[in-house]
């Protein structure tokens, strides 16, 4: 019978002191994390650790201290029942040689344990599904970047995994291909319930598909936490749209330690570091007299939440 | 006009059904293959026929044979005339007869297979890293090593072990099925099923290896080509001028492989060629070639490419 998936609540990836090492070089250290289901974002600089994350989580690179689970069950080289239930995408252009695109996809699907009839179907229905129906009987060879990157996804999709790990997936493609390739990852992600691992130095890639992020540095766990909140930690500003006299509310801000960062007409943006909440803005404004027309929190981009989690403020 | 459900549907089959990792590779290897050796189809041919040619003319001789001698009253004394010729020594299936088929006549057909079908059978999954593909799936460096060494066996087999088997059958059917002579045949049988196994798997070893090493299946059959040429000719060869001795012959596999298989196959005749070196010697140099080619082969078969 087949596994239940893991729901979105469930975490699908558990992490204690995982280290992971290459001879002497540390490439992970450390790693202690819960990461629950739906997509999530590794996000990180070039050499963070975050394709060693996801060998690591796949067995492909033995842990060199530390323990790991994935869909509830321990990670090991041999955890062959694990990775029935994964997809992997990975980051090199990886292809099996002299297949084409369907020979490529069928093939991937009976190493996975899939009865032929069913490989051959399931190789079809997720050709289709990545785009490919015009060019699955030619050569992988012969495919271009876009293409290659669109086969990959089918070979991680076809034994219909319960966790898709996608290593920079949207590289080398043109922003119309990128856009797809997000847009079908999304589909995967929020309609199909399987939970999506997307690794990616684009921050805009992962702000578009995922619910939650891990920010790794130097091999380290930074933050895991949902996009969400990782935004509204950054969102220390607000925006206020004033009918009155600004000047009588400017002095009432100072009083109450509200910086102005910004201001046009009756347009202004003020600061709520240090614990202040948008109450004691309303308050500022009842003091002066000054109607409140609009006061919206500022929109903190993951680009900006990332940099101040990053400790690039 | 056909309207094709382009969104992605759930599998709905069965999950925790056994992978047959090493089956589906060899499957697939097969056909892989069979495609390169026709890729160009006359030398497909003449491969085909290089490979089968000599079975089939032994079946011939041994079938004109038998008729002959069946109707001695319509051809006379033909049959026997044919016997004498020394012919029928040749291609009836014995200790030596097998033994030469293996070492001597159908080892070329294997080289030329092992150039065509081994070199590439890790070089090429190193060179597009489908490495990384096959073990992020459930499958482990041994299985994968296993389904290669058994795409290129099957080959080897094909050409030295179905033969011999064809032509013991044969020759079993021909006696008339009297019992002595097919308790003789059934002993040389599994003996040849012995020795062309031992063949066939230390062949597939030795060309794995080579693939394994290389990341490109031109470079693989380069290595390949050098090391029959060092080990088999060069080395062999500058070693008994030096020192005149057929005991450092051993240095060479396949003569240790052909001492093997004459011992298994119980060739007194080959045995007795050189004395001076015990079998078990060559047996020991064989298994630790054999050894060194699998180590070599899983150190070399990583999903992941470590640069220092």
């Amino acid at each position: 019978m087949s596994a239940p998936a893991a729901g979105p609540a469930a975490p699908v990836i558990e992490l204690d002191g995982v280290e992971v090492r290459y001879g002497k070089q540390v490439a992970l250290s450390g790693v202690t994390a819960v990461v629950p289901g739906g997509a999530i974002g590794l996000l990180g600089p070039n050499g963070a650790g975050k394709s060693s994350l996801i060998k690591a989580l796949l067995g492909l690179v033995p842990l060199a201290a530390g323990r790991a689970r994935v869909l509830g069950r321990p990670v090991s080289r041999r955890s062959g029942v694990l990775r029935r239930r994964i997809g992997y995408m990975s980051e090199r252009d990886a292809a099996f040689p002299h297949f084409t695109g369907f020979q490529a996809t069928w093939y991937a699907g009976r190493l996975c344990g899939m009865p032929d009839a069913d490989a051959r179907r399931r190789a079809h229905e997720v050709l289709l599904f990545a785009g490919m129906e015009e060019a699955r009987y030619r050569l992988v060879s012969t495919y271009s970047t876009g293409m290659r990157q669109r086969i990959k996804l089918a070979q991680a999709l076809v034994h219909d995994p319960d966790l898709l790990f996608l290593d920079e997936p949207t590289n080398g493609l043109d922003p119309k291909g990128r856009t797809e390739m997000l847009g079908l990852i999304a589909t995967l992600a929020r309609d199909k319930g399987i939970s999506v691992v997307l690794s990616s130095h684009l921050l805009r890639d992962v702000e578009e598909v995922c619910s939650s992020v891990v920010v790794m540095r130097q091999g380290r766990l930074v933050r895991a936490a949902s996009v969400a909140e990782l935004q509204a930690a950054t969102a220390h500003a607000c925006r206020v749209t004033l009918a009155g006299p600004v000047d009588s509310f400017r002095k009432a801000c100072d009083r109450r330690g509200l910086q102005i960062l910004a201001e046009k007409d009756h347009e202004l943006q003020l600061s709520l570091a240090g614990g202040l909440q948008p109450a004691q803005v309303l308050a500022a404004a009842v003091e002066s007299g000054v109607v409140v027309r609009r006061l919206v929190p500022l929109r903190v981009t993951l680009e900006d939440a990332l940099i101040d989690v990053m400790g690039g403020r | 006009m056909v309207i094709h459900d382009r969104s992605y549907s759930r599998w709905q089959g069965e999950r925790d059904r056994p992978v047959r990792g090493i089956w589906v590779i060899l499957d697939r290897g097969v056909t892989t293959g069979l495609a390169q050796i026709f890729k160009r189809k006359f030398f497909g041919q003449l491969l085909s026929f290089a490979a089968f040619g000599p079975m089939l003319f032994a079946l011939g001789a041994l079938y004109v044979a038998f008729y002959l001698q069946a109707n001695t009253q319509l051809y006379g004394d033909a049959g026997r005339e044919l016997a004498e010729s020394g012919l029928l020594e040749l291609v009836t299936p014995t200790p030596d007869t097998v033994w030469g088929f293996f070492t001597q006549v159908q080892i070329w057909v294997c080289l030329v297979l092992c150039v065509l079908v081994g070199t590439g059978l890790v070089a090429e999954d190193r060179r597009t890293n489908a490495l990384e593909l096959y073990l992020s799936r459930p499958l482990n460096v041994m299985q994968y090593v296993l389904g290669k060494l058994a795409i290129m066996a099957f080959f080897l087999a094909l050409v030295t072990v179905l033969p011999v088997g064809i032509l013991l059958l044969v020759q079993s059917f021909l006696s008339g099925m009297a019992s002595a002579a097919v308790i003789g045949l059934a002993d040389l049988g599994w003996r040849a099923l012995l020795a062309g196994g031992l063949q066939v798997g230390m062949l597939s070893l030795l060309v794995v290896a080579a693939s394994a090493l290389c990341s490109r299946a031109r470079n693989a059959s380069i290595v390949w080509i050098a090391f029959l040429m060092v080990f088999e000719v060069l080395l062999p060869g500058m070693l008994h001028e030096e020192f005149l001795s057929s005991s450092l012959n051993l240095v060479s596999p396949y003569w240790n492989l052909g001492r093997c298989m004459a011992f298994i196959l119980d060739n007194e005749i080959e045995l007795q060629r050189h004395p001076d070196v015990p079998v078990a010697w060559s047996a020991l140099v064989l298994a630790c070639w054999g050894l060194l080619c699998l180590v070599l082969t899983l150190r070399k078969v990583r999903p992941v490419e470590v640069v220092a």
